[in-house]
């Protein structure tokens, strides 16, 4: 008898070919058949099965006390939030997930951000479309919205974790001077990545683009408020990625709407999808995005392989990396039937 | 809020009801042909509503065929949800509703929403909960 791993994640080709070496795998990817598993049809989906991998099934305690067979939940995610590890942990089951499987996702967005705030890029780019006088538009093209370069300029990177220091990366060979606060990274691990670590005041006082890369919880909700925004350089640019918890989205209306700051770039909103007529989609100096950073085909392939290389370890009795309940894993095992 | 599976049943049975006789959902389910199922997994409740051009029928139970549209979500999000005080989309992203099917024919339910509340509401005074 082999390992049963049921897959509902989207999930690569290549990987799940990885996986058939060690056990019997059932795709049923939750994006082809429409079908999110919770309560009884997840239960009845887990009858038997050892290894779930998943995305967005909701993996509730009620359903961890009616699947005996289940040993390990990998989640595709960086934050398993459709996971109740504390449910899972109490029956023994591991759970992994997948930090960083979007990040060179949201690093590219968030370079796109910039790139299009300093060089007034919506608006160019529908001036054409716009009914009148070409001439005029080249005009007011070329005096009015003159751009800026990354080149010498200072980008704050507030969070310099799988996303951030990607971003850091990526701003290298702009040759912008990268600035980062984040008070759990060491200075040596911000210049591997080009990037300086500073206090907060200071990166809000120098930056010309501000960028948040910090993840939400208890120490990190609302972040940047009013006091903040008014912190950093008038005329300087604020990138959200992240997580729109991190901020105050009235003060960074005000700071937008008085002209503290040239523009904003979001792509996180406190209520998502955002209503039309939100403060913030009214101003013209806003790109907003409905919460797209980590929707790439791409991202499917890094949260395979992240979560197929800890799956492989387990199999092989080695230590996977990305363990969000390590204390399951000191009690870790496959149920007997399966040894040998 | 409920407090047993046999208050969630009184009240989902009165809920069918007032559903099936309701004037708005008759005139909503014409040229519909939609089940939505639901499912309350900490009281191991089901419910379901088929909309078929013209006719509404509902009650507890599973549908006999795969539903159209399939909610999953503890008693008191759906509570919170039909009594207009969490808005749906909020608790998927929450995790706290699951959401399976068809998501143009997720979005024609989402149109009978405020009827549903008003029924809901009615079904639980009803029942006096």
């Amino acid at each position: 008898m082999s390992v049963k791993i049921l897959v509902t994640a989207r999930f690569d080709e290549t990987a799940l070919e990885t996986l058939r070496r060690y056990g019997e795998v059932e795709y049923a990817g939750f994006a082809e058949s429409q079908r999110v598993l919770a309560g009884s049809k997840l239960v009845r989906a887990l009858e038997g099965v050892h290894v779930l991998v998943t995305e967005v099934d909701q993996v509730k305690g009620y359903v961890l006390k009616k699947t005996p067979d289940l040993r390990v939940i990998a989640c595709c995610r960086g934050e398993p939030v459709n996971i109740d590890v504390e449910a899972a942990t109490d029956h023994g089951i591991l759970v992994l997930n997948a930090p960083g499987r979007n990040g060179d996702a949201v690093a590219d967005l968030t370079l796109l951000f910039m790139l299009a705030l300093l060089r007034h890029f919506l608006p160019l780019a529908a001036m054409l479309r716009q009914p009148g006088d070409g001439m005029e538009k080249l005009a007011h093209a070329f005096y009015d919205y003159r751009g800026n370069e990354l080149w010498g300029k200072t980008v704050g990177l507030i969070g310099l974790g799988a996303v951030g220091r990607r971003v850091a990366q990526r701003l290298r060979p702009f040759g912008a001077r990268v600035l980062a606060y984040d008070p759990y990274v060491a200075p040596e691990t911000g210049a591997e990545v080009g990037a300086t670590l500073v206090g907060l005041d200071e990166l809000l006082g120098e930056s010309d683009i501000v960028s948040l890369h910090a993840p939400l919880n208890e120490e990190t909700q609302g972040l940047i408020g009013e006091a903040e925004f008014r912190k950093m350089k008038p005329g300087a640019y604020f990138v959200n990625t992240a997580r729109a918890g991190l901020t105050d989205e009235d003060a960074l209306y005000r700071a937008l709407k008085d002209g503290h700051l040239a523009g904003a770039a979001l792509d996180v909103f406190l209520e998502e999808p955002p209503p039309p007529d939100h403060p913030l989609l009214t101003l013209p100096n806003v790109i907003a995005t409905p919460h797209i950073g980590g929707n790439t085909a791409e991202v499917v392939i890094h949260q395979s392989h992240i979560v197929t290389e800890d799956l492989v370890r387990l199999f092989e009795g080695q230590r996977p990396h990305n363990v969000v309940n390590p204390e399951a894993l000191e009690r870790f095992q496959w149920p007997q039937k399966l040894d040998g | 809020m409920y407090e047993s599976r046999e208050d969630l049943e009184k009240v989902l049975s009165r809920l069918a009801e007032r559903i099936q006789a309701d004037p708005a959902f008759i005139e909503a389910s014409k040229g519909k042909n939609l089940v939505v199922a639901m499912e309350f997994p900490d009281l191991e409740v089901f419910f379901h509503t088929r909309f078929q051009d013209g006719t509404v029928a509902a009650g507890l139970g599973e549908p006999e065929e795969e539903p159209t549209v399939e909610l999953v979500m503890d008693s008191d999000v759906f509570d919170r949800i039909f009594s207009g005080k969490l808005n749906p989309a909020k608790a998927a992203m929450k995790g706290d509703l699951a959401f399976s099917g068809n998501a143009t024919a997720a979005m024609k339910f989402q149109r009978t929403l405020s009827d549903f509340i008003r029924l809901y509401q009615q079904a639980k005074q009803d029942v006096g909960i």
